[in-house]
C-alpha cells in the first residue's frame, strides 16, 4: 500500500453542484452616492439634535465660559467687550450681595427642601396602606396639582396670600386668636398685627420657603407613592412574622426598600433648589430681592447682574460660580447616599 | 365598644385626619384665587376678606383686558406650547430612532454628550441662551422660546429608553426586508409603537412650556408678544394693581391645564414622574 | 425565483471573524437547509443573503446579478424570522399586506392576494385580529404569510419553528414542505434541528465556526459524512466517535483505541498508516447479539439501559469508551451483563486526526 493511497480525505467534502465560473455574474458598478448616504443616514436622523445642541448648548456655554473673562454691556454689542482676566471672579469673591445671595439659597434650598421629604414619605406610605386604591389616586393626583401649576400663577396667588394688611393669611391668624379655645394659642397675633410676610427680613424666606414646599411636595408624594407600591406585601408578611408593628414595618422595610426613589426625589429637590429664581422674584416684586436682599438667591442675582445691570460677563462669572456649587453639593449628596441609592431593594 | 376599636378609630381618624388637612392646605389657594377673581377691589381690601364667591366677574374681566391684551397673550402661550410639543414630539422621536437603529461610528460620544448635558442646571444657559438668541436675532420672536427645546436630551433618552424596551431588532428587520426605507420604518412602524413615550414628552413640554417664565422674560420685550406668565407678572407692579382682574387672569391661565388634568391626571402625573419611576 | 451563489463570503464583528470563507451554489427552486450549532452564524448568513448586514469580503449573487450593494427592498427576499418579528400594531392582513403597500400595489391587488395567502395558510378567520391575539401557531403562520404573499427571487427562514411546541413543529414543518413543492421558491432553512433540516432540504449545508464543514443531500451526509463533526452533527443517536490510531503490522492495519482496544481496519480506509484517527460507528449499526464473521466484533459490558419506547438505547462499555448502541428487540438484559456487538465493517467511518 503507497502513502498516496493512505493520504488523509480531504476535510470538506466537494459540493454536489460546483459554482459557476464567476465571470459568469453581472457585477454592477459601484454606487458611491449610496454608500455615502448610507454611512449618513443616522447623522441625518440625530441632526436636529446636534443642530439645537451645538448651536443652543455646546457654543453658548463655551461662549459664556469666555465671556465670564469679558467685561460686557450687551447693549454696545460685541465690540464693547473688554478683556479684563479673572476680575469678575475677583469681583464676585468680594461682592457682598453675592455672599448674602449664597447665603440666602442654601437657607432657602435646606428649609423649603427638608420638610418635602418630611411630609411626602408618611403621606405617601399612609396613601399606599390606609387608602382605598380609587380614593387614592384622587387624593395624590389633588396634591400633584400645585405641581403643574405655574410658578408665577402660585407666586402672585401667594403674593395675594400674605399681604399684610388684607391678605387671608393674617386674616385667619387674628380670626383663629378670637376662637374660644385655640384662641389662646393665637392669643400674640393682635399684638403684632399687621404681619409683613414679604416686606419684614426676617420673614420673607420662610414665606417663600413654604410656597415651594407646597408647590413641590405633591411631586414627592407621587414619586414616593410610585415607591411604596413596588413593594411586594410578602415583605411586609415577613416582618409581620417577624414581630414588627406597623411603625417598625414602616421604618425598617418600607423606607430602606424606597431608598433609590428617596435619592431620586433628593437629587431633584437639591439641583432644584440650589436655583430658585421665580418663587422669590415674584414674591419679592422682582426688586432687588426683597428688603435688605433677605429674598435674593443667587439665581435671581444673576438675573440682576445681567440684565437689570447689564454687566454680562460679571452674569457669565457668577454663573460659574452657581454652577460648581451645584455640582459640588450633588457630588456630596452622591458620594454619602449615592452608592445606598443605587443600590435599590436587590 | 371595646377600647380596641375605639382606639382603631382614633388612628383612622387621625390618619383621614391627616389626609384631609392636607388636601384642604392643597386645594385652598386655588379656591382663594378663583373667589379674589369675583371681587371688587373694596371688597378684596376689607377686612376680613370674603370667603366666598363674589358677582363682580364681569368688571374684573372688564379691567383684566384693559391691563392685558389677555385673549392675545393667552393665544400666544397657547402658540408656543403647541408648536414646541409637536416639535418636540416629532423631533425627539426621530433622533431618539437614529440613536436607535443604527450601529454608527461616534454615536456613544454623541449619546455621552446628550446625557450630559441633561446634567447642566437651566441657570448655567441662562446667559449663553440669551446670548445666542441674540446673535441669531431670535429676540423678541416666540421662535426663540420653543425651538431650542424640539430635540432636547430628555425627550430623545425617554424616546430610546423607550424604544429599547419595546421594540426589538428583528422588527426593523423585517420593515427592512419589507421593502421600507429608515424614514419609513420610522413613520409605519416605529411611530406608532411609540405613542405612550411621545404623549409623555408632549405632557411635559406643554405644561413646560405653557408655564415656562424664565425664558420669555430674557427674550420677549413688546407685550403684544407676551406669554401668559410674563404678562401677569407684569401687571402685579402696576401702581394700584387691579387685584381682583390679576386674580381672576392668573385663575383662567391655570384652567387649561387644569381641566386637562383632570381627564388626563394619571397621564401626565406618569409623564412628569417619568424619570424618577424608571429609578 | 433565481439561484444563489456565495462566493467567498466573509464576515467580522470587529475582530472575530464569524464567517470564514464561504463558497455556496444554491439552484433555482432548491430547498437548502443550513444547520450547525448555536453561535456559528447561520443567522449572520442570512442576514448578509437578505442584505440586512454586509459582507466583509466576498460576494452575494443572486440570478446573475452581483448583489451586494443592494438594499433587501431592491434583493426582493422574503424572511421568516425566529420570534416572528410580527408588527404589533397591525392586524393580521396588514401584516401580511404590509410588503405589498410599500411596493406600491393597488389596494385591490393587495386583498385579493392577502385573501389568497390568508387561504392557503387556513388564517382566513383571524385577518382582523392583532398578533397579541394569536397563538404562537397561528403567528408563524402569519410571519410565513407575510414571506409567502409577495413573489420573491429568494425565501429565507430563520428558525420559524423553534418556538413551537414538538406537535406543532411537526405539522408545521409538513406544511412547508408542502408549500415548497408547491411555489417551488429557491429557499434557505436555517435549523438547528437535524430532523427539519433531513425531512425539508434538498441539500443541507453543515456550518460550524463560520466554516462550512459538508454541503450534500441528507443522504450523502448520513452516508459519507466528510469530518467527525459532520459524523456526530447528523444522526441521532449521535454517532459515536473514538479516538485512536492506525498501526501496520505486516500487511494487516488495525486501529488501536485509546482505551486500549484494537480492532481490525477494513481495507478500504484510506487512511495514513501511521497517523492518528477518529473512528465512528453509527449505534443503529451496532447489532447485539453473537459475534459475526467478515464484521467488526466489539465485547463490552452494559453499563444502563435507555428506554425511548420504541427502541433501547444501550450504553456498553468496552475498555475506558462507553459506546451507545440501538437494540429494537427490546429484550430485558441484566445490569453489567457481557454484550456483543457487530458493525458490518462498510459501516465503520475513519477520519483522520
Ligand atoms: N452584531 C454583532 N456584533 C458582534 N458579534 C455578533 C453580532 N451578531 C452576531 N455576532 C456573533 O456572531 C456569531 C454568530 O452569530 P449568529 O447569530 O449568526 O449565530 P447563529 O448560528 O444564528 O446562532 P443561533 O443558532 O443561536 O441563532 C456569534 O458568536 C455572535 O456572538
Ligand atoms: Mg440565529
Amino acid at each position: 500500500m503507497s502513502d498516496q493511497a493512505l493520504s488523509p480525505a480531504p476535510r470538506s467534502a466537494e459540493t454536489s453542484h460546483p459554482p459557476l465560473p464567476e465571470t459568469h455574474f453581472i457585477r454592477p458598478p459601484k454606487k458611491r452616492g449610496r454608500r455615502l448616504f448610507n454611512s449618513l443616514q443616522p447623522w441625518l436622523f440625530i441632526s436636529p439634535f446636534i443642530i439645537i445642541f451645538c448651536l443652543f448648548t455646546l457654543f453658548p456655554l463655551t461662549f459664556s465660559v469666555y465671556l465670564s473673562f469679558q467685561e460686557w454691556n450687551p447693549v454696545t454689542g460685541l465690540s464693547g467687550m473688554n478683556y479684563v482676566g479673572v476680575q469678575n471672579y475677583v469681583e464676585a469673591y468680594d461682592d457682598p450681595w453675592l455672599w448674602k445671595s449664597l447665603y440666602n439659597t442654601f437657607w432657602l434650598a435646606i428649609v423649603s427642601g427638608v420638610p418635602q421629604h418630611l411630609i411626602a414619605v408618611p403621606v405617601a406610605y399612609l396613601l399606599v396602606y390606609a387608602v382605598r386604591s380609587s380614593l387614592r389616586h384622587v387624593l395624590t393626583a389633588t396634591m400633584f396639582i400645585p405641581f403643574i401649576t405655574s410658578t408665577v400663577a402660585v407666586a402672585l396667588i401667594f403674593y395675594s396670600i400674605y399681604s399684610a394688611n388684607t391678605g387671608i393669611l393674617n386674616q385667619m391668624l387674628l380670626g383663629a386668636s378670637k376662637l374660644p379655645l385655640i384662641g389662646a394659642l393665637f392669643a400674640w397675633v393682635p399684638d403684632v398685627m399687621p404681619i409683613k410676610w414679604l416686606t419684614k427680613s426676617d420673614l420673607i424666606k420662610p414665606a417663600i420657603a413654604a410656597v415651594v414646599i407646597w408647590k413641590y411636595t405633591g411631586f414627592n408624594i407621587v414619586i414616593y407613592s410610585a415607591g411604596f407600591v413596588t413593594v411586594p406585601q410578602d415583605v411586609y408578611d415577613a416582618a409581620k412574622v417577624d414581630g414588627c408593628n406597623r411603625l417598625q414595618q414602616f421604618w425598617h422595610v418600607a423606607l430602606p426598600m424606597i431608598r433609590p426613589f428617596i435619592f431620586f426625589a433628593m437629587t431633584l429637590t437639591i439641583i432644584g433648589n440650589l436655583q430658585l429664581f421665580e418663587e422669590p422674584f415674584i414674591l419679592t416684586s422682582g426688586d432687588t430681592g426683597g428688603v435688605g436682599q433677605a429674598g435674593l438667591t443667587t439665581s435671581y442675582y444673576l438675573y440682576l447682574v445681567g440684565w437689570e445691570w447689564l454687566e454680562m460677563g460679571a452674569a457669565a462669572a457668577i454663573s460659574w460660580i452657581l454652577f460648581l456649587i451645584i455640582a459640588i453639593a450633588t457630588s456630596i449628596h452622591f458620594y454619602f447616599n449615592g452608592r445606598k441609592g443605587m443600590e435599590g431593594n436587590r | 365598644m371595646s377600647t380596641k376599636s375605639l382606639s382603631l378609630s382614633a388612628t383612622a381618624t387621625a390618619k383621614y385626619g391627616f389626609l384631609i388637612v392636607s388636601v384642604l392646605i392643597t386645594i385652598f389657594p386655588f379656591v382663594w384665587v378663583a373667589m379674589m377673581g369675583s371681587h371688587t377691589r373694596a371688597e378684596i381690601f376689607s377686612a376680613p376678606p370674603p370667603f366666598y364667591f363674589g358677582d363682580d366677574i364681569l368688571n374684573n374681566y372688564q379691567r383684566l383686558l384693559e391691563i392685558m391684551p389677555f385673549w392675545l397673550v393667552l393665544w400666544n402661550s397657547l402658540t408656543v406650547a403647541t408648536l414646541g410639543t409637536i416639535g418636540a414630539v416629532f423631533f425627539c422621536s426621530l433622533c431618539a430612532y437614529g440613536f436607535f437603529a443604527f450601529e454608527f461610528r461616534g454615536k456613544n460620544i454623541v449619546f455621552g454628550l446628550m446625557v450630559a448635558s441633561m446634567m447642566v442646571p437651566p441657570v448655567l444657559m441662562l446667559i449663553p441662551f440669551f446670548l445666542t438668541v441674540k446673535f441669531l436675532g431670535l429676540l423678541d420672536t416666540h421662535f426663540a422660546i420653543w425651538f431650542p427645546g424640539v430635540a432636547n436630551a430628555f425627550g430623545i433618552f425617554l424616546v430610546r429608553q423607550y424604544m429599547v424596551s419595546s421594540i426589538s431588532k428583528e422588527l426593523l428587520d423585517a420593515a427592512k426586508i419589507d421593502g421600507c426605507s429608515h424614514f419609513r420604518i420610522f413613520w409605519s412602524v416605529v411611530m406608532p409603537l411609540i405613542k405612550p413615550a411621545m404623549a409623555t414628552v408632549g405632557i411635559v413640554m406643554f405644561i413646560g412650556l405653557w408655564n415656562n417664565f424664565l425664558s420669555p422674560l430674557i427674550v420677549l420685550s413688546s407685550p403684544d408678544k407676551y406669554v401668559l406668565t410674563l404678562a401677569l407678572r407684569s401687571v402685579q407692579s402696576f401702581a394700584n394693581t387691579p387685584w381682583g382682574a390679576v386674580m381672576l387672569g392668573t385663575f383662567l391661565s391655570m384652567l387649561p391645564l387644569l381641566i386637562a388634568f383632570l381627564f388626563f391626571s394619571r397621564q401626565m402625573m406618569a409623564g412628569l414622574t417619568a424619570g424618577a419611576v424608571k429609578g | 425565483m433565481s439561484s444563489l451563489d456565495l462566493l467567498g463570503i466573509s464576515k467580522s464583528f470587529g475582530a472575530t471573524e464569524v464567517l470564514k470563507n464561504i463558497d455556496i451554489h444554491v439552484s433555482e427552486g432548491e430547498f437548502i437547509a443550513l444547520v450547525g450549532p448555536s453561535g456559528c452564524g447561520k443567522s449572520t448568513l442570512l442576514r448578509l443573503i437578505s442584505g440586512l448586514d454586509e459582507p466583509t469580503s466576498g460576494d452575494v449573487v443572486l440570478g446573475q446579478h452581483v448583489v451586494n450593494d443592494l438594499t433587501p427592498r431592491e434583493r426582493n427576499v422574503a424572511m421568516v424570522f425566529q420570534s416572528y418579528a410580527l408588527y404589533p400594531h397591525m392586524n393580521v392582513a396588514e401584516n401580511i399586506g404590509f410588503n405589498l403597500r410599500i411596493s406600491g400595489v393597488p389596494k385591490a391587488e393587495i386583498n385579493q392576494r392577502v385573501a389568497d395567502t390568508a387561504a392557503i395558510l387556513d388564517l382566513t378567520e383571524l385577518l382582523t385580529r392583532k398578533p397579541s391575539q394569536l397563538s404562537g401557531g397561528q403567528r408563524q403562520r402569519v410571519a410565513m404569510g407575510r414571506a409567502l404573499v409577495r413573489n420573491p427571487s429568494l425565501f429565507l427562514f430563520d428558525e420559524p419553528l423553534s418556538n413551537l411546541d414538538a406537535k406543532l413543529r411537526v405539522q408545521m414543518r409538513e406544511e412547508i414542505k408542502r408549500l415548497h413543492a408547491k411555489v417551488r421558491t429557491t429557499s434557505i432553512y436555517v435549523t438547528h434541528d437535524q430532523i427539519e433540516a433531513m425531512t425539508l432540504a434538498d441539500r443541507i449545508v453543515i456550518l460550524n465556526e463560520g466554516i462550512i464543514q459538508q454541503v450534500g443531500t441528507p443522504k450523502e451526509l448520513y452516508t459519507k459524512p466528510a469530518n467527525p463533526f459532520v459524523a456526530g452533527f447528523i444522526g441521532s443517536p449521535s454517532m459515536n466517535l473514538l479516538e485512536g490510531k492506525l498501526t501496520q503490522s505486516g500487511d494487516t492495519i488495525q486501529i488501536e483505541l485509546d482505551g486500549g482496544v484494537t480492532l481490525p481496519c477494513p481495507q478500504t480506509a484510506p487512511q495514513s498508516a501511521s497517523g492518528r484517527v477518529i473512528i465512528g460507528m453509527r449505534p443503529e449499526h451496532l447489532h447485539l447479539g453473537e459475534a459475526a464473521a467478515g464484521a467488526i466484533n466489539i465485547t463490552g459490558r452494559l453499563d444502563h439501559v435507555e428506554p425511548t419506547g420504541a427502541q433501547n438505547h444501550l450504553k456498553v462499555k468496552f475498555g475506558k469508551n462507553t459506546i451507545t448502541a440501538t437494540d429494537n428487540t427490546l429484550q430485558d438484559l441484566a445490569s453489567n451483563a457481557e454484550v456483543t456487538l457487530s458493525l458490518p465493517t462498510d459501516k465503520l467511518h475513519i477520519f483522520a486526526n
